[in-house]
């Protein structure tokens, strides 16, 4: 089940640097499964991979994942 | 190192894998003869308890194992350095799903254990210990700690140890022990419930406690682990 919580934007920045699941999983030292349901939203991620997912993607974390709307105006 | 280079490092150390799960399958057989063989041999099986018997019959079974095992293992090592983080990340999935596919057969596995070990209780509070019985608890305890540890993955090296630790399968076996843990917590007062009234049948429910209490947390991890694959 997707956590409705976090807006996942990991996909897009993937593909956008011509990086299959696979390739990003050996770069941030994680398996493919790993990357696939963190797209999907089914997994939140720790800080310290979506720190690493950034840094392999060569962006910011806020780039890759932020809060839904309700929920921040909310915070 | 080249993506070839690793495709023929794999098949290396498939075929050593290979031939490790075949020498540990008869370093197996040899030593359940070890253990159950002698123990015929002695008509020892109605007699009562002598700690010297059992010493006996554990000696040789215990060292047919550990030599065994160590010849098996020293055999099949792998070269040192040869399986690279990398590697050990690239067939991550693949080892995870074998490894949730044997989770799902631990409630028939430990169930049998269980089985066992309870009618063993129910044996010695009738009749006391003898020495096969002995030598069936030992065996049935070491099985239960090598269920554990294959759940836990502690000991394993430190290439295993990225497999068990990989963050997503981590957070499975997290979700795992807290079913665990709940699973033992909800049997708990029922067990001693049922000391209460009838404390033999308490002791002889505590195996069963136990294979729930390791079942839930595997199944756990498998079904979530099948869940992601399908989702993937």
């Amino acid at each position: 089940m997707p956590d409705r919580r976090l807006i996942v934007r990991l996909k897009a920045a993937r593909t956008e640097a011509g990086l299959t699941q696979a390739e990003l999983a050996l770069k941030v030292g994680v398996s493919r499964k790993t990357i696939n349901t963190v797209e999907n939203g089914v997994f939140v991620p720790s800080t310290i991979l979506a720190l690493g997912l950034a840094q392999a993607l060569g962006l910011t974390v806020e780039a890759l994942f932020s809060l839904a709307p309700d929920l921040s105006s909310d915070l | 190192m080249s993506d070839a280079d690793e495709e023929r490092m794999f098949a290396d150390l498939r075929r050593r894998a290979n031939r490790r799960a075949l020498l540990i399958g008869l370093v197996g057989c040899a030593v359940a003869a070890a253990l159950f063989i002698p123990v015929l041999g002695f008509h020892m099986i109605g007699r009562p308890l002598r700690w010297q018997s059992v010493a006996l019959i554990m000696l040789l079974p215990v060292l047919v194992g550990a030599i065994g095992f160590t010849a098996a293992w020293w055999v099949t090592r792998f070269p040192p350095g040869a399986l690279t983080p990398r590697m050990t990340l690239r067939q991550s999935d693949r080892v995870q799903r074998y490894m949730s596919r044997l989770y799902l057969f631990y409630p028939i596995l430990i169930g049998l254990i269980a089985f066992d070990w309870a009618l063993l209780v129910q044996r010695v509070l009738k009749s006391g210990w003898q020495v096969l019985d002995v030598t069936e608890g030992l065996v049935l305890t070491f099985g239960v700690v090598a269920y554990v540890l294959a759940l836990t993955g502690w000991g394993v090296g430190r290439m295993s140890r990225l497999i068990y630790d990989e963050e997503l399968f981590r957070s499975f076996r997290t979700r795992g022990y807290i079913a665990g843990f709940w699973s033992v917590m909800g049997g708990l007062p029922l067990i001693l419930a049922l000391g209460l009234a009838r404390p033999a049948w308490a002791v002889e429910a505590l195996p069963v406690l136990i294979a729930v209490g390791i079942s839930v947390p595997a199944v756990t991890i498998g079904l979530l682990n099948r869940r992601a694959e399908r989702d993937a």
